[in-house]
Parts: structure tokens; sequence; C-alpha cells
């Protein structure tokens, strides 16, 4: 069905034309508010069906496009070819703007300053208009091939796998949200209204923070459990500079979602949020670059292009000079501040240095990522910068923040100095007393121990605190969506960095022969006997497996496990799936390696303690944002029905 | 007018503090956590935790303690290096192909592997190690493929 595709490509074409069409209208003065609107509401809609018309090329297996014959096979299962449209890099970028331009519509009916808005959907039609042409220019996913092909070769394996379906939407809606924010910023900076009363724009902007945050990582929290099973090494995280790119924005705007939080208390630091808020973009921005340009050795296989990789970067560059030019211009030096009285100085203090110390950890992760291909470029040196270098620089980095995130809580407006001296002392004084005797206890531990012996005693103490402020929290029937949802935040964390610890602290593997039918005994299961019962060959929808049927007795209980090796026929790849028995404490992990002709097979076993809690607690931390997120974005929505209202009952 | 000056002085101590902080961390870990890469012909400290890329020489592959050990050649046409590993090697680990090795040179001359990595794609070669192999003139298309000395 050709004409499918014919319509998407015409659509994407006109949805360019509306972007630029809608960044004029919203740029001149005495504008009608409703064209823009139809304006925005079109680029949403014809880019919306432009992506459908894509995906229903999948679905239908049309392989006169390039792009299915590439990613799609007619063996693929239908899930796989929905997810096959947005896991390559032409159907990502569709995917891209599409959110891009949902987003805006949603924002156009938002209750702001009308010359904010205007300025913010002119600057974000902008972005969209250079994002549609980048698509026709240099990847056009409609690209057709002719004599067209009687099979496809497949989506790559290693992403025929359900976590990896929702894994890029997610990401996409956390990091295009981070779009929408730089493009009120640009506005608020158009406008003049950095000093807008209450900052008002400071309110607009914090359920995006919030709201796009959350999704941001819950995305990066599937794609660390995807990691985790399917490439069979064991690890959630790689520190590879893919994965790296996606912490990088995460980091500014968890220091950008507390400084808005301080701006709508005590105005004084406009400045620094826009900062913020354009560098979150800014770095989404450059990790775009760095993926797509092919400069970053990475599992990730995005199809690699220099010259579409210089195209990208100039029109990168170009956004982020104009963006931060605009922000010096704007620089008015000292600004009158109006503090609510009875929010604490301290407090406005420690979230600042909080949102420095993210600023600056995400500079390292940034100057990590891209040392490498500088290096090659610059120095003509092959240097690898792998998890020792991070190990040693960010997590030493970020644990203040982490203390503050313990203490600042609870530097609050009534009798902080009792809980201050009744809780907090006495729980610091006796993490620290833990330590020192941890430290006693072990003899020369290795660099990696002591840092995860700290980490665990730290989230400990974490979690405690967290625990406490909930409870006085309640007590002051202070429980808000809003602060339900910085409590559950504050858990997520916490509990984050003491599962995390504990699980790289303390796990371990084994890796031994099993011939069939013999017990033999693992030292980290306690010595219980492992089994493997038989190997046997299955057949699935697109490919053949080996499958190991193993036998393991652990303290829990016991297990089958069915780790396998498959093959996957139209791509012919290899590729191996780890098989594992998550508990609430203990996680089991089995993967298979080579065979022997005596039907012997080569087996490794490892126990990650705690390891279900790392992506419990991320998801917690994404639910509390979104929590928090939720409320005031209905609000904002609320308000602007009830402007409209009252407009419609005047005429 | 005093006090906020003030103000804005402790807030430029304490962003001096962070920074040089920061600045320190990550300086140190420049100076001793990066991992260069390297191959076999190369001279390769002792003692560091490094990449070594090449191929895998033909009939080197040597198994101990009952298919836990494993001893192999890397070679990059000019140079070879020992290495010992412990563990399960990569699907794709075979004789003549393209792998990258990451551990440490012992005072033997041989490199104790920690970690093997080879993708799970028979077509990928790493960067680096598709670079030197062109520099040292021991390159040829779909290498990962055939055998090299054949």
């Amino acid at each position: 069905m050709m004409e499918f595709s014919y319509a998407g490509q015409g659509l994407l074409v006109f949805a360019a034309f509306l972007a630029m069409s809608g960044s004029f209208i919203a740029f001149r003065n005495e504008t009608e508010r409703r064209l823009l609107e139809v304006c925005v509401d079109g680029q949403a809609v014809c880019l919306g069906l432009s992506f459908f018309s894509l995906m229903a090329g999948f679905i239908r297996s049309d392989f006169s496009l390039l792009l299915v014959t590439l990613n799609s096979a007619l063996t693929t299962p239908l899930v796989y070819k929905v997810s096959g449209t947005w896991s390559h890099h032409e159907g990502s970028l569709m995917l891209w703007v599409l959110i891009m331009a949902l987003f805006q519509s949603i924002f156009v009916r938002q209750n702001i300053h009308r010359l904010v808005k205007r300025m913010s959907v002119g600057t974000h039609s902008i972005i969209i208009f250079l994002f549609c042409l980048f698509i026709l220019v240099t990847s056009n996913p409609f690209v057709r091939l002719y004599p067209i092909p009687l099979d496809g070769q497949d989506l790559n394996p290693m992403l025929q796998d359900l976590s990896v379906v929702f894994h890029p939407p997610l990401l996409y809606l956390g990091l295009q949200g981070f779009s929408m924010i730089f493009s009120l910023s640009i506005g608020v900076l158009l406008s003049h209204s950095l000093k807008l009363k209450g900052s008002e724009w400071a309110k607009c902007m914090r359920p995006w923070a919030l709201l796009s945050t959350g999704a941001l990582t819950a995305g990066i929290c599937l794609g660390s459990f995807w990691a985790y099973y399917e490439l069979g090494w064991g690890g959630w995280w790689f520190w590879d500079p893919v994965e790296n790119v996606s912490l990088i924005p995460w980091l500014v705007a968890i220091g950008l979602v507390h400084s808005l939080h301080v701006l709508i208390r005590d105005e004084g630091q406009g400045f620094w949020v826009l900062c913020q808020a354009l560098a979150t973009y800014a770095l989404v921005l450059v990790g775009l670059v760095l993926v797509r340009s092919g400069a970053l050795t990475s599992v990730h296989g995005f199809a690699q292009d220099p010259d579409r990789g210089l195209i990208l970067l100039i029109m990168v560059v170009s956004i982020i000079a104009c963006a931060f030019s605009l922000l010096v211009m704007s620089f008015t030096g000292s600004r009158h501040q109006v503090s609510l009285r009875n929010y604490p100085q301290l407090k406005v203090w420690g979230l600042t240095i909080q949102s420095f110390i993210f600023l600056l950890a995400a500079g390292v992760l940034l100057l990590g990522t891209i040392y490498p291909p500088l290096a090659r470029i610059f120095f003509g040196l092959s240097v690898h910068v792998g998890p020792p270098f991070y190990k040693a620089s960010i997590i030493p980095l970020i644990s203040p923040a982490l203390i503050l995130l313990g203490v600042l809580p609870f530097i609050d407006t009534s009798d902080n100095k009792r809980v201050l001296e009744n809780c907090v002392m006495p729980l610091t004084l006796l993490a620290a007393g833990g330590l020192l005797w941890g430290y006693l206890q072990v003899e020369l531990p290795s660099f990696d121990l002591i840092l995860c012996s700290i980490g665990s005693v730290l989230g400990a103490w974490l979690i405690l605190l967290t625990l406490i402020d909930a409870f006085l929290k309640w007590q002051r029937k202070m429980l808000a969506p809003r602060v339900i949802g910085m409590l559950m935040a504050h858990m997520g964390v916490s509990l984050f960095v003491f599962s995390a610890s504990v699980e790289r602290g303390w796990s371990q593997e084994w890796s031994g022969i099993a011939p069939v039918g013999q017990s033999i005994s693992v030292p980290l299961l306690g010595n219980k006997p492992i089994q493997l019962q038989k190997v046997d060959r299955h057949l699935g929808p697109n490919y053949v497996t080996e499958r190991a049927h193993i036998d393991l007795s652990t303290d829990e209980g016991h297990q089958i496990l069915r780790p396998e090796k498959r093959y996957y026929i139209p791509s012919g790849q290899w590729v191996g799936e780890s098989a594992q028995c998550f508990g609430w404490l203990n996680t089991y992990y089995v993967t298979i390696g080579d065979g022997f002709s005596s039907g012997a097979i080569t087996i490794t076993v490892a126990k990650h303690p705690l390891v279900i809690w790392i992506w419990i607690s991320a998801m917690l931390a994404a639910l509390g944002l979104l929590v928090a997120g939720f409320p005031s974005f209905n609000a904002l929505l609320r308000g602007a029905q009830a402007i409209y209202l009252q407009r419609s009952l005047k005429k | 007018m005093i006090k906020k000056k003030q103000k804005r002085l402790w807030y430029l101590v304490i962003f001096m503090i962070c920074l040089g902080g920061a600045t320190a961390l990550v300086l140190n870990a420049f100076r001793s956590k990066l991992m260069y890469f390297y191959t076999p012909s190369d001279l390769i400290p002792y003692g560091q935790v490094m990449r070594m890329g090449g191929l895998v020489k033909d009939g080197s592959i040597v198994w101990e303690k009952g298919h836990q050990r494993l001893r192999f050649c890397v070679t990059d046409g000019m140079g070879e290096k020992t290495v010992n590993y412990c563990g399960v090697v990569p699907d794709l680990f075979r004789e003549g192909q393209g792998v990258v090795v990451e551990g440490t040179l012992t005072p033997e001359g041989m490199i104790d592997a920690e970690k093997i990595l080879a993708k799970h794609d028979e077509t990928y070669m790493p960067p680096d190690l598709a670079k030197s192999l062109k520099e040292k003139g021991y390159w040829r298309e779909n290498a990962m493929l055939k055998n090299p000395n054949s």
C-alpha cells in the first residue's frame, strides 16, 4: 500500500510548513489566538498522522519502504513490528518531533501570561520546524526501495523485548518535556518577564519539570532493567556513553526541580533557574548529536552517518548559541528580592548548593563521555573512560548533595531546632560511628568496597531520615499531594542509594562446567547443588533456541531456571537469554555459554543482593515526581478553562 | 546592602569550593582511572588496567582446568601477547576473530584479562581495533568472518 507512505511524507512536509507559519503567527504582534491554536494543533495532527502512516507500513510489512525492510520481517511478532517504528534513527526522530508537537498543543492551552505564551510557542515551532527539516533532508523515513524485497532483515533481536518497547517513548516523553521548558525559558527572556509578578512562569514550568523528569526516570529505569536481563552481563548500569547521555540532562533536571521550588517561594534566583532550564535541553540536544553522529562507541547501535552528524551539530550548536547569548544579554545584575517571610534562608542556601552540585556532576559526566571522541580527534589517542573513572569522580561529588537530601527537609519553619537535635544529629553520629566500626573491621578494603560501605550506610541513614520526615509531616497534617510526591521521590532516592551500594559491594559470581544430569555444588549458593537437567531445542516465531533446564536450590527454595541461546533466523544473529529468579532479598542470575560434544555446557551463576530494589526505588522516585507534578498541571489547565468560560460568557 | 554583598560573597566562596572539589576529583580520576587502548605490538605499561585489541591467533586457544581457565594469543600481525582469562567467553569468541580484552600486563609479559569483549554480531569490529589494524596494514574487509592467515 504505497499511498500510505506518500501521504506520510506529504504530511511531514505540511507539518514543517505549519510549524514555520506557526512561529510567524506567534511572533507577530497583533495575533489571533484561535489561528495560533489551529496552527499548533495542525502540527500535532499532521505529525501524528505521518507517524501512524509509518507505523502502518511496519504493521503491514510494506517492504517497499527501506526502513521497514531493514527493521522488520514477516515473522516478527506484531508488538515488535509496532515498536520497530521507533527502534531506529529515523523512526525515533519521528517520535521525537511528534511528542514535541503534542506537548506544544497542551502548552498552548495553559494559563500563562499571553506574551510569554506567544513567544514560547514561537520558539517551540521554530525548533519543530528545524527538526522536521532535518528529518526530511537527512533521514527521511519514507525512502522507497525498488525492487521490493520479499522479506525484511528483522528488528535487531536484542531489541525484541517488551521493556524496550516502552523504553524509547518514555525516554522521549521526558526529554521532550525539557524542550517545552526550554521554549518557555526563551519565551520568558524574549518577553522581558524575568521579574514577572509571583514568578508566574516558574509555576507554569514546575509541572513540566516534575512530569518530564518523572518520565525520564521511568525511561532510564526500564532501560537499565532491560540491560540487566538482556545483555547477560548481570549489571544494571555500565556507564556506557549512551546511558550517560540520558543521565546528564536528568542530573540537571533534578537540580532544576529543586531550584524551581525555591524560586516559587523566594524570588531572587530567576536567572539561575533559567540557566538550568536552558542547560537541561541544551544537554539533551548535545546528547542527540553525540548518539546520532556515531562519535561514541556504545552497545546502542544507531545507524551512523558522519554527514548527518555534522548537519545536526550545526543545527544544535546554533540553537544553543542563540539561547545562551539571549540569556547573557538579559542578565541585569542584582535584583530586588521578595522572600516569603517564613521561608528559611538556610534552606534556600542548601537547595542552591545542591542544584549546583548536580550541575557540576552533569558536567563531569559530559566530560567523561566526550573525552574519548575528543582525544581521538585531537590527540590521536584511543582511550576508554570506564566505570572506575566515574566511580572516583561522580559518586564522591554527588554524596554531599545526598547528605543535604537527608538534612534539608528538617530545616523548616517550626521548631526545626528540636528535630535537628533529637533525630538528625544522633542518626548522623550513629551513621558515622557505623562507618568507623566497619572501617576497623575490614583490613585494607578495595576502593570499590569502601565506596559501597559508605554508600550503604548513607542509604540507610537517608531511609531513616525520610521516614522521620514523613512521620513529622503526617503529624502536622502537611500531606498535600505535592508533599507526598516529594516524600516518595526522596524515599526512592534513599532506597536506591542503599540497594545499589549493597548490590555493587556484595554481589557474587561463579562460572563452571555443568554436565547433564549431574549435581555440582556452588559456593555462592551456600554449597547447595545445582543440576543441569537437560538441554532441548524449541522453535520461536522468528528464532530457534537451545534451552537449558537448570535446577537451582537456594535459601529461598527450589527453582528451575531456563536460560537460552537463540538464533534469530532473518537476521542471522545469536543472542543469549539469561534466566533469573527474582527475590526480595537475593536475585539469582544464570546464563549459559558454549556447549561441548559431551552435552555439558558452561554456565555462570550470580547472586545479586537487593538488585530488584534498584528498579523499584527508581520507579518509586519516578512515581513521586509524577504525583508531585500532576496537581499543579491540572490546576494550570483548569485555570485556562475558567478563562475560556469567562470569555465565552462575555460574548 | 552590605548584608546582600556579604551573602553573594558567601555564595561565591561555596561555589568555588564545590568547583574546586569537582576539579580535584576529575583530575585525580583522569590521572589514574583512564583505560588506554593498545594493540599487541605496542609498548604496554605494567600493572595498569588497559584495553588491548587484536585478532585471536589461530590454534592458540588452550583450555585449562576443565574448561575454566583459558589462554590464547592476540595478534596484530606485528606482535602478539598471551592472554590469561578465567570465566565464560562471549558467544562470538573464536579463533581468527577480533577481540578486545580488558586487563593488566604482568611482569612475565602476559595479560591477565578481567573481561573479554566481543559483540553479538559477526560483522562488528570495535572502531579502535579497526583503526589500529588499518594503521598497521593488517586490516582486511570481513576480517571478522574470514581467517586472516589463510
